[in-house]
């Protein structure tokens, strides 16, 4: 018996998945609270028609053993900062926490996408999680870094890229 | 199949997401653009092929200019500038589908030339002393080209209408060419006058190619080319020949002239279709009652008397049409500019009042010597003695009317009641004497201060400053960006850089606020590298 539907909307859905929008987005828009999530940023354009060639991400308060992954062509820096509460963690205390990554000095012209991962561990309370990034472009900067408020009736031009943190299921 | 069909609408759907967003990348005119003529098109170019759902052109009434019109696609789009667009301030408002499917809006401001009128926008900028020299510059300015047109046109006027023999005299055309060459001077200065006065620029400004345009793009721009036109036709007329020396005095008075109808707030004023040709003909007898008062001197002082009587009598006739047209000319741009008693007692009154009185003691001078000394003229035993007195009586109506053409420039550089009087009304139906529209608003751990002045239609300045809602502590952020948008009016969202001031406000003036109605200001303050404050503001604009 052959699946009228099935097949075309399995094609349709494996398509449809990697599809970015017009704004820097993360890939997975959910995942359990305190899981491991590989957050992927896809950036779909450069600013006003320019060449990305830098992107920074300020991680959110709360996630924490944040690794970037490499790319090349591009020089990693990572920016660490002390909690002023220190974390326990499974293996220790957690006295120190990545705030900022960046991806610098690459080249991705306007016409082409690429996407910039980190690996980390989320918090533990379910809700929305963000990550502001910075999109630079030689002299030009796009900052995706609108938080929605109720004092901003209207949606952002350049919101930041955003996730919700599911309930963890139950051990 | 159908599902194959439903995947394929589908995925063209998803490819959409796949694109960026369409963006403006040039315009023409640019944005915030202050240009001196009508463009002959109107050009938006974006990154990627658009198609054209909505364009406008409002002008400052709200009124939308351009023909009803097919969508258009392109990367760039042209629309061909309506005709007749008048000086003034527009905003070219567009909403586009790109490629992608997805609409945006946008809104470009332009002014064409410099918008004459009250200033609608009550800048206490620091420049008021420079301004004010400015202005009194332009003033000294104004009266010696006054003097100066008015008595090489009126020289001209007399050699046609009273004494044709003069047209070669030497002395005569020399005092016209000496005139002319000095209010040619004259008139040119006001041009970077005047454009540094609307610049606000300093000295050095003067010298500048952008003062020079600006001034250039004003009324007084255009009324300098013709004057100048018609003060090259005087000058030609002092070397032309017996036959075409008439032709070139008409003609090069009739354009200095007309160039007084161009420019000044009484010609301005409306209904214009009134007031050019009444300004023009004030204009033209002043020129012809003191441009005649040299050559008329020149007349006494060399000619027998029998002459003289002969050229004082035509004179005379002319004069009693010159007045009357005066009183005519006069009492019209008196009552336009003073709408109504209450604004008598203004500085513009004052001076008014004095150059009335200048005006008066002129013309008891001209009674004296038309009914007095002129009859007397052909009676030998007082002949001699009329004519002595002749020359102080017209001497003395020169250094009057000197007097009467500096009060007049005077009156140029000053605001007429009438534009008083637009402007109380306005404050009137703002209901209150609140100046402008102040608002609070908070976003999170911060709260936005916006202040719109005056919160009227047309220019206004916008100044922002945020504070720590908790500690009430002044935060300067880096920057913000506005995003002015009039949904009501179907204009959509200009966006706006701030500048920061000194005090660590920021600020934004311009004519962008230039249609009453509800305006929405969207504020993005960025306060560090990835945070940014935006709050979103309704701005009533009467």
């Amino acid at each position: 018996m052959r699946p009228p539907i099935v097949l075309p909307a399995l094609v349709a859905l494996g398509l449809l998945a990697p599809s970015a929008d017009a704004h820097v987005t993360l890939e997975s828009r959910s995942a359990p609270a305190g899981s491991y999530y590989k957050a992927v940023f896809r950036v779909p354009h450069g600013c006003e028609g320019a060449a990305t060639t830098g992107l920074r991400v300020q991680l959110p308060e709360g996630a924490v053993s944040v690794k970037p992954m490499p790319k090349p062509g591009w020089t990693l820096a990572i920016v660490r900062a002390p909690l002023s509460t220190p974390i326990k963690a499974d293996h220790g205390t957690i006295t120190e926490v990545v705030r900022e990554v960046s991806w610098e000095g690459g080249r991705l012209p306007d016409e082409q996408f690429d996407e910039f991962a980190l690996m980390m561990k989320l918090p533990d309370a379910p809700g929305r999680l963000y990550f502001p990034v910075i999109q630079e472009c030689d002299a030009k900067v796009v900052r995706w870094i609108d938080i929605p408020s109720e004092s901003a009736s209207s949606a952002s031009r350049t919101p930041a890229p955003g996730m919700t943190l599911t309930p963890k299921s139950s051990p | 199949m159908l599902a194959w069909l439903l995947l394929l609408v589908t995925l063209s759907f998803a490819s959409v997401d796949a694109h960026a967003h369409a963006i403006l990348l040039a315009s023409a005119p640019p944005d915030g653009a202050v240009i001196a003529a009508a463009p002959p098109s109107l050009q938006l170019r974006f990154n990627e092929a658009v198609t054209v759902t909505t364009l406008r052109l409002v002008d400052h009434e709200g009124q939308n200019r351009l023909e009803p019109w097919q969508p258009v696609s392109g990367q760039t789009i042209d629309v061909d500038t309506p005709a007749r667009l008048d000086n003034g301030r527009y905003l070219l408002s567009y909403r586009v589908v790109s490629a992608d499917g997805h609409p945006i809006g946008g809104t470009i401001a332009f002014q064409i030339g410099a918008v004459v009128g009250p200033p609608a926008a009550a800048d206490p900028a620091p420049d008021e002393a420079r301004d004010r020299v400015w202005r009194a510059a332009g003033a000294v300015d104004r009266a010696v080209s006054y003097a100066m047109l008015l008595l090489a046109s009126g020289n001209a006027l007399f050699v046609l209408l009273i004494q044709p023999a003069l047209a070669a005299d030497r002395r005569c055309r020399r005092q016209r060419l000496l005139w002319a060459a000095i209010g040619a001077a004259a008139i040119v200065l006001a041009v970077p006058l005047e454009g540094a006065a609307l610049s606000g620029s300093d000295a050095a400004g003067l010298i500048e190619y952008q003062t020079w345009l600006a001034g250039w793009a004003t009324t007084v721009g255009s009324a300098t080319a013709i004057t100048l036109m018609g003060l090259v036709l005087l000058a030609l007329a002092s070397a032309a020949g017996e036959r075409s020396v008439r032709f070139l005095l008409a003609g090069g008075t009739l354009a200095v002239i007309a160039g007084f109808g161009v420019t000044g707030h009484a010609a301005t004023a409306a209904p214009r279709a009134l007031m050019i040709p009444t300004v023009c003909a004030h204009a033209l007898v002043a020129a012809f009652w003191i441009g005649s008062l040299p050559p008329l001197l020149q007349t006494f002082a060399g000619s027998e008397s029998r002459v003289a009587a002969q050229v004082i009598r035509r004179f005379s006739a002319w004069a009693a049409v010159a007045v009357t047209l005066l009183l005519v000319a006069g009492t019209i741009l008196a009552f336009v500019q003073f709408g109504g008693a209450e604004g008598l007692a203004t500085p513009y009154g004052l001076i008014f009042f004095a150059k009335l009185a200048a005006v008066c003691a002129m013309l008891a001078l001209a009674a004296v010597n038309k009914w007095h000394l002129a009859p007397s003229l052909i009676v030998l035993a007082r002949a001699q003695h009329a004519a002595s007195r002749l020359l102080l009586t017209i001497k003395a109506e020169l250094v009057i009317g000197i007097l009467v053409i500096a009060a007049t420039a005077w009156l140029g550089a000053t605001s007429p009641p009438r534009i008083f009087k637009a402007a109380a009304l306005s404050q009137n139906q703002t209901d209150g004497p609140a100046q402008g529209y102040t608002t609070v608003v908070s976003s999170g751990r911060y709260a936005v201060h916006l202040e719109v002045t005056p919160a009227r239609a047309g220019d206004n300045r916008l100044r922002l400053w945020l504070e720590e809602r908790a500690s009430a502590q002044a935060v300067v952020p880096r920057e913000i960006e506005l995003d002015l948008s009039n949904p009501g009016a179907g204009i959509e969202p200009l966006v706006r850089a701030t500048r920061r001031e000194a005090d660590g406000t920021f600020s934004m003036a311009g004519p962008e606020l230039s249609l009453p109605g509800a305006w929405i200001i969207r504020v993005g303050a960025l306060v560090s590298d990835f945070e940014r404050v935006n709050v979103t503001i309704e701005v009533p604009v009467k």
